[in-house]
């Protein structure tokens, strides 16, 4: 049988435009994951976390489960209505400053 | 003075396997490697032998394994043409030899660099988004067809897509799913279209003719080193044939050799002065022990002692390469495949399989549509100049 170079060469375009869309839905959507899971998550993970609040102070505060991250509130709206202890619900991206891993705030839903 | 060698022995074990096994990198096993409770000692030795094996070997499945069908696929690598006209040993000779060369070449200039690079760097570091683009521009007008270039554009943009929407995803080690596909897995993919067998190859022998290429390779490794994502041996080359007469597959065989060999030697250079790790695997190891300028000559050297053992493994390796013809070279490349898929799926998860898969289908059309296979370093090179600017 005879391949069409074209054929293959039109489906590779297809299933590399369908690719690469799906890898950007995939990086706008939040997994839902522990803290301790986004610890070790690789940079730039998009990761929606659950925990309560230790810490807080105007620009970040401290999101713990059984382990705790560092997290950048960006000066979120929401992040303002934080306090000691509060249960809080945190999406955003994982990353990392001399090596140590923390968490850059998108949402925060607290309760 | 054990533990040295004995971490270059191991490297050079571990190196040899990820140079025979198209797709795998030598950051692939660094980073593995950085996962073990070995001293950082042992680490930064195993992974400089692991850096000089894999430069070695992975020259060979280039010439001998994952061959395309030439009335399918409208343009084949030099080294594949060289095994198909029964001169892959001759290829890998060159290579070998060339790598050698430019490896000792650009350790005797290491000290020259250290001084160079800082200055070099400081000079150009404004500019790099500018260099970047021009290079690309560049690469893409060397197709010099006008339908071809719109081809090339595509691909380079398409794969420039790629890279971005990666960046963006929180894919653990991403380039190893990307460039798994676009070289490794595409290449064999287009190998099942090739029904022809590896004809019986001659000696080894070949002219000296190809040294002024080594030389031009040396000058071109080292300003690799200096600019992100301009790191891929074939690619620099097509820059040279502006200035060097590359249509001979052994010259430009010769090219990429060494421009491989002084890239990874001044990648210690560039390491300790400007602190730009442009080898993945430097990278990992400066994290786990970093490196100044004092560590130089004995981690240097350990390069050089790994590339001198392994130029003389691969050298009776290919003496063996007849032995290809009794094997399935279709089983062993569906092997490759499968083995592929499984350590991108535990290094990456199931979004390295996506990226994986979308790497592969990009990395067809090179090939299918007759336009050079680094037009697909758009991956690197799109994200680098977005984040120059």
């Amino acid at each position: 049988m005879r391949i069409d170079e074209r054929k293959i060469a039109i489906a590779a375009t297809c299933v590399a435009a369908v690719g690469i869309l799906l890898i950007l839905f995939l990086a706008e959507t939040p997994k839902k994951a522990s803290v301790a899971e986004a610890v070790v998550a690789p940079q730039n993970s998009f990761l929606e976390i659950s925990g309560t609040a230790a810490d807080v102070s105007s620009d970040r505060f401290q999101l713990c489960d059984r382990v705790c991250i560092s997290v950048r509130s960006n000066d979120l709206p929401s992040s303002r209505l934080l306090y000691e202890l509060c249960p809080a619900t945190v999406a955003g991206r994982v990353q990392s400053f001399k090596g140590s891993k923390y968490f850059e705030a998108e949402r925060i839903r607290i309760g | 003075m054990m533990l040295p060698l004995a971490a270059v022995a191991i490297g050079i074990l571990l190196g040899i396997f990820s140079g025979l096994m198209p797709g795998m990198h030598s950051n692939t096993i660094a980073s593995v490697l950085s996962t073990l409770p070995v001293s950082p000692e042992f680490f930064a030795f195993a992974i400089v032998a692991v850096l000089g094996a894999h430069i070695v070997f992975q020259f060979f499945p280039s010439v001998f394994l994952s061959i395309p069908d030439d009335t399918v696929v409208a343009s084949v690598l030099p080294g594949h043409r060289m095994a198909l006209a029964g001169r892959g040993r001759e290829a890998i000779t060159v290579c070998v030899f060339s790598v050698v060369i430019a490896a000792a070449i650009s350790a005797v200039c290491t000290p020259l660099s250290l001084a160079a690079i800082p200055e070099i760097y400081a000079l150009i570091k404004p500019h790099v988004w500018a260099m970047l683009a021009f290079a690309s521009i560049y690469l893409l007008a060397s197709e010099r067809k006008a339908g071809k270039i719109a081809i090339a554009a595509f691909v380079f943009l398409l794969s420039g897509a790629l890279g971005i929407a990666t960046m963006q995803g929180g894919v653990a080690d991403p380039l190893f799913p990307a460039f798994s596909g676009l070289f490794a897995a595409s290449g064999i993919m287009l190998s099942f279209t090739s029904t022809r067998r590896i004809p019986e190859q001659c000696n080894e022998k070949t002219e000296l003719d190809f040294l002024p290429c080594v030389f031009a390779g040396v000058l071109l490794g080292f300003f690799s080193d200096l600019l992100p994502g301009i790191a891929a041996p074939a690619q620099i080359a097509i820059f040279a044939s502006a200035f060097l007469a590359t249509e001979d597959a052994r010259k430009f065989l010769a090219l990429v050799s060494s421009i491989a060999a002084s890239h990874a030697v001044f990648a210690f250079a560039s390491l300790v002065s400007i602190g730009k790790a442009r080898e993945g695997a430097l990278a990992v190891m400066n994290e786990i022990r970093p490196v100044n300028s004092g560590d130089l000559p004995m981690l240097i050297g350990a390069l050089l002692l790994s590339i001198g053992v392994c130029a003389f493994l691969l050298m009776k390796l290919s003496r063996h390469a007849d032995a290809l013809q009794k094997i399935g070279i279709a089983n062993l490349n569906l092997g490759i495949l499968a083995y592929l898929v499984c350590v991108v799926a535990i290094i990456s998860g199931a979004e390295g399989l996506l990226v994986f898969a979308t790497a592969t289908a990009i990395g067809l059309l090179p090939p299918l549509l007759g336009i050079r296979r680094t037009h697909v370093m758009g991956l690197v090179i799109v994200p680098s100049i977005l984040l120059a600017l």
